[in-house]
């Protein structure tokens, strides 16, 4: 008899010890890709000096430097007061330093958010999707499978050409619209435009969330437990929130976490052909735009936003990557 | 099959009218419509000039009038029955539109509602509507006229000088990248977790995460701008032409080489190498991934284990078995490559001002020439609807396991 | 290398298996998946091997036919066949006897066969292979052997792809495929696990014909006693990565000495008897990256005493011709137990472990 009463208390305690050591294992899996870990490094350490920008940076973001005898300047050029300029000015006087942390902030908050919005929207159609099956289900992937079919590029530009170019005002509540300006540090009526751009983005970027999401609401509907809960008189919402949608995180958070590469890149790449972002409110994209007129004479132009870009970009993939390996095994690349 | 086929090509008709519609309904919620382009060339117009504006783009007629006219071409009169004319009355547009107007009359505030001073009538139409206007439709093949990159030529002409250049930098590209990365992709899975294979997964890593702009600035500065600026000190650099497809005048590519004629084979060469290494290093990423995962699915099926239980030689195990399943995904993949040899690489054309389709997309966009953008949407999507169904017929040859009915 | 017979000293073993081990070689760890495993085969014989699955049996046969794959590792041991060392042969004599002398049949017969090829043509392939025959001769040596095996219109048959036919089929294919070459040793992997009840019956009347027409060896590996009882002449039971009992297989049904293997009898479902749940015996594998010392079933056997979770068992020769891998029947501690009664194996839930039962019930093996 005791044995029983043992063997029931030790099972016990190896599930916790289990479930314990499971944050464990991840981490061990994710400190064994090198890559990975390098890059968590490095993209921390822009995201923390892109929040620092205002303290790291004595210049304003678009004053200009009368002073200086080239524009472009090279790095180290001093301006009047003796301020040295790191990264030189650009063709207007303007400090690169200063303009690129500012830079990092606007791509990094529009790749924030954009993964954001898209990957619960995604992750709330594709459950529902799944959970509900039928013909809400077909409706949906019919629509997610077409999306996924065409080349999103032509279509991304179209669409930021059209409302980049509106003047139309979008209706933003003032709390969010102060909001947004204070965390791209700029003013209010550039935050239009990117809050404009973060929606031409999501509009492309729920897809892959939302296909996860389906798959993993698909077979988890079918299971027992689910059956059980829906006799036992728990409502949709209840299921789809507390039950399904907790058991997709870790795709989820993988997806997102390549999707926040993705996006930058796209962004960048919006802007860098004029149909993202606009100067004076700095992105990486837009800042090689102008480098380009520029760069034969001044070639370190390019460079400055060029690497954090690709850090960043190949960063947030390697962290994926990383993520996936450790979250599961099994889909190993 | 035959019935598969019938249904598939409804299916794709229904969605290239829905592309259509789709495309049209985007043309016309941009700002200013069409005419934005135009707007930005001539500034102050009145209300006339407008008028005769909007006519010429056909933006007085209504827009179910106006969108089966853009798709094909009609109406493009009254109809004529008998020799009788039908409809001939029918108000198709309105020519003049009137705001909604207050006035104080009387003292008193009288308000005028918004409507039509002269409307346009169908019989109006073969009129009113004079050569840079009418469109036979885009199903037709007619795909109007460009109102700013070259005003008042055929959308289709410009289409046509563009294409050869996209189409050579694509092929060139997506060959090659297929010639790297097909079999680099095999090796790597057959050789899973050797140093290959680490090597080229990082590597195919970087190049699909790399932004492709980027890494073509990177090059122009690598063999033009530092071969340029270092000259004295190197003048045995080679400088690599940074743009275009042709160049105008001889140039000097390095000191030991001779000069260069615009216009041969060197020259067409010379300009292809960096906008093609770009393209191929990003493709063969993607390529290389691609044909590296499904070879390694492939490999852990049970018919591979059963075909060397059998006691096959590795090479037959892997190139009879495993590889004819791992290509059969890749071949299907591999025709959605198609439309991009019409629309082309819209990024890496804009960095090595390539005169290419994805260049002139760019430039259709950034000057709101809307006719070329929307022709350019519209047969892209026209291309990968076709090419997925491509697909799906050839995934039924390939692969004795799919039958359509 | 301990206690080796030079190869041949017994001329009818087929197969002698000697202290094999396999380590899995992954992320997480080593995988110690056959950890000493020792058994031979004599010819013409029917050998099973029977456990839970994950208990180290399929890395068994996949270690005698040298396909592990490239994690996989014979870190010790000998496999001899006749007088050939497989655990060192050369690549190149192996892919010889592979499909010739030594070929192996597996438990999803369907997913086994190449999607894209007929399945006359993979047939025709092994006896291209081996016996060099020429493509049309080795189809309608493929055609014969389909029939043989009891493909019905079996010329038109060999023209078919994998998915047009059903799986008892399919593994008839896997059949003739293995058979063709007339092996000295046929392994055959659970090949009947994912079939109808049925046509698993069919499957098995099959091999036992073939097997008494041909004189096949067959090692059988399953983790169904009734596939046991109904084919094979001795059985090794395994457990996690160990043989922990083996005699023939009327001793082992009467007689079971190994508490696992009566946990296995009693798990087996008697018609009629009603249940709340299939029998299941309680808790799991152990993970066989961290093997517990002492013997690997001590956490889940009824029987346990603190020697067992100490030090590992030998495998000792209990009664004449049955070996088995217990404390409980070993000369030096069998004193501990005496006296103990046989556990009624009652399976009321996966949290219940099995009761020592009331004297009542129990039989005395003392």
């Amino acid at each position: 008899m005791t044995t029983a009463a043992q063997s029931v208390t030790l099972k016990g305690l190896a599930q916790e010890e289990k479930t314990e050591s499971q944050a464990r294992i991840i981490f061990r899996r994710f400190r064994r890709h090198r890559l990975a870990v390098i890059s968590l490094i490095l993209v921390s350490l822009i995201f923390l000096v892109s929040l620092l920008a205002p303290v790291l940076t004595p210049f304003e973001r678009d004053a200009i430097d009368l002073s200086s005898k080239s524009r472009p300047g090279p790095p180290g050029t001093i301006d009047m007061e003796g301020r040295t300029h790191y990264l030189g000015v650009d063709h207007l006087g303007r400090d690169l330093f200063t303009r690129v942390l500012y830079a990092a902030r606007v791509s990094m908050s529009i790749a924030v958010l954009v993964v954001l919005i898209s990957e619960t929207f995604g992750a709330l159609v594709g459950a529902i999707a799944g959970y509900y099956g039928g013909l809400v289900d077909l409706a949906i992937s019919r629509v997610i499978e077409f999306m996924l079919t065409i080349p999103s590029l032509p279509l991304l530009l179209i669409l930021s050409a059209i409302f980049l170019r509106s003047d139309t005002v979008l209706p933003l509540p003032g709390f969010l619209s102060r909001f947004l300006s204070a965390l791209l540090l700029a003013p209010e009526r550039e935050v239009q435009k990117v809050v404009m751009l973060v929606l031409v983005l999501v509009f492309f970027g729920w897809l892959s969330a939302a296909r996860l999401m389906r798959g993993m609401a698909l077979s988890l509907s079918k299971q027992d437990f689910v059956e059980a809960l829906r006799a036992a008189g728990a409502s949709d919402a209840r299921i789809i929130f507390r039950h399904i949608i907790p058991n997709g995180i870790a795709p989820i958070l993988v997806s997102a976490s390549l999707a926040l590469g993705g996006v930058i890149v796209t962004e960048s790449a919006l802007s860098f052909l004029g149909l993202g972002v606009q100067d004076p409110t700095p992105t990486w994209g837009n800042m090689l735009a102008t480098s380009q007129s520029y760069m034969f004479q001044h070639p370190w132009l390019p460079l400055v936003p060029g690497v954090f870009l690709v850090i960043v970009s190949i960063g947030f993939n390697f962290i994926g990557d990383g993520l996936r390996d450790a979250l599961d095994p099994r889909l190993k690349r | 099959m035959t019935n598969y086929l019938i249904r598939r090509i409804i299916q794709m008709m229904l969605v290239v009218l829905l592309a259509a519609l789709f495309t049209y309904f985007l043309f016309n919620i941009s700002p200013g419509g069409p005419l934005a382009g135009i707007q930005q060339q001539q500034q102050r117009l009145t209300r006339e000039d407008l008028a005769r504006l909007r006519a010429q783009y056909e933006l007085d007629l209504y827009w179910p009038f106006r969108f089966s006219r853009w798709l094909i071409g009609l109406p493009n009169g009254p109809i004529t029955i008998g020799g009788r004319d039908l409809f001939a009355n029918t108000a198709v547009g309105c020519y003049l539109p009137r705001d909604e107007q207050i006035v104080i009359q009387d003292g008193q505030r009288v308000v005028t509602p918004a409507g039509c001073d002269q409307y346009v009538y169908l019989a109006d139409i073969p009129e009113l509507h004079p050569a840079i206007r009418s469109s036979n439709g885009i199903l037709r093949g007619d795909f109007g006229r460009s109102t700013v990159i070259r005003t008042g030529q055929p959308v289709w002409g410009e289409m046509m000088t563009r294409l050869p250049a996209t189409l050579e930098l694509m092929l060139i590209s997506t060959f090659l990248s297929f010639l790297i990365g097909i079999p680099i992709g095999i090796y790597s899975a057959i050789k899973q977790y050797s140093r290959f294979d680490y090597t080229f997964t990082t590597i195919s890593f970087i190049g699909s995460a790399m932004p492709t702009f980027f890494f073509g600035l990177m090059l122009i500065l690598v063999f033009t701008v530092f071969p340029n600026l270092l000259q004295d000190q190197f003048p045995w650099l080679p400088k690599l032409p940074p743009g275009s497809r042709l160049a105008v005048r001889p140039y000097a590519v390095a000191e030991w080489l001779p000069r260069v004629q615009p216009g041969t084979g060197m020259d067409r060469f010379l300009h292809l190498l960096m906008p093609v290494g770009v393209l191929t290093f990003f493709y063969m990423a993607t390529w290389s991934r691609f044909v590296r995962s499904s070879m390694l699915e492939v490999m852990r099926q049970d018919y591979v284990r059963t075909a060397r239980a059998k006691g096959l030689v590795e090479k037959v195990v892997i190139v009879k078995h495993a590889l004819r399943n791992a290509l059969i995904p890749f071949v299907t993949v591999a025709v959605l490559t198609i439309p991009g040899f019409f629309s082309g690489a819209i990024i890496t054309e804009t960095v090595f001002a390539w005169p290419g389709m994805g260049r002139l997309y760019y430039e259709a966009l950034n000057r709101s020439d809307w006719p070329i953008a929307l022709a350019f949407i519209f047969i892209t999507a026209v291309l990968t609807v076709f090419a997925t169904l491509l697909g799906d017929i050839l995934y039924t040859v390939v692969d004795p396991r799919i039958k359509y009915t | 290398m301990n206690n080796t017979a030079p190869p041949g000293s017994e001329p009818n073993i087929l197969l002698d298996v000697k202290d094999l081990k396999t380590y899995f070689y992954t992320e997480d760890g080593v995988v110690q998946a056959v950890n000493g495993v020792d058994f031979a085969i004599r010819e013409g014989q029917v050998m099973g091997l029977v456990g839970e699955s994950g208990c180290g049996k399929s890395v068994t046969s996949l270690s005698i036919m040298r396909l592990l794959g490239g994690s996989g590792k014979i870190v010790e041991g000998e496999v001899w066949l006749r007088d050939r060392n497989l655990a060192t042969l050369p690549e190149e004599e192996m892919v010889k006897l592979r499909g010739g002398a030594l070929s192996m049949i597996f438990q999803q017969p369907t997913s086994c066969l190449n999607p894209i090829f007929r399945v006359g043509d993979q047939v025709a392939e092994v006896l291209i292979q081996h016996q060099g025959m020429t493509k049309e001769q080795a189809w309608n040596r493929a055609v014969e052997m389909l029939a043989r095996v009891g493909i019905p219109d079996a010329g038109r048959r060999a023209k078919s792809f994998p998915h047009e036919i059903s799986g008892g089929q399919a593994q008839r294919v896997m059949i003739a495929m293995a058979l063709s070459c007339l092996p000295d040793l046929l392994i055959a992997d659970e090949p009947t696990t994912a079939l109808d009840v049925t046509i698993q019956a069919q499957i098995l009347e099959l091999m036992r014909r073939m097997q008494t027409e041909m004189g096949t060896t067959i090692l059988l590996i399953t983790h169904d006693l009734g596939v046991i009882a109904e084919m094979c002449d001795h059985v090794a039971v395994m457990y996690a990565g160990l043989i922990v009992e083996y005699t023939d297989v009327n001793t082992l049904f009467e007689d079971p000495l190994h508490p696992y293997t009566e946990g296995l009898m009693a798990a087996i479902p008697v018609l009629g008897d009603v249940r709340d749940s299939l029998a299941v015996i309680p808790g799991t594998v152990p993970d066989l990256i961290n093997l517990p010392p002492g013997c690997k079933f001590a956490p889940r056997c009824p029987y346990a005493r603190e020697v067992c979770s100490q030090e590992a068992p030998p495998l000792i020769e209990a009664k004449p011709g049955h070996k088995v891998r217990c404390w409980i029947l070993h000369p030096q501690t069998s004193a501990q137990w005496a006296g103990y009664t046989k556990t009624d194996w009652r399976f009321t839930g996966e949290e219940v472990f099995a009761q020592p039962a009331a004297a009542t019930g129990g039989t005395d093996v003392s």
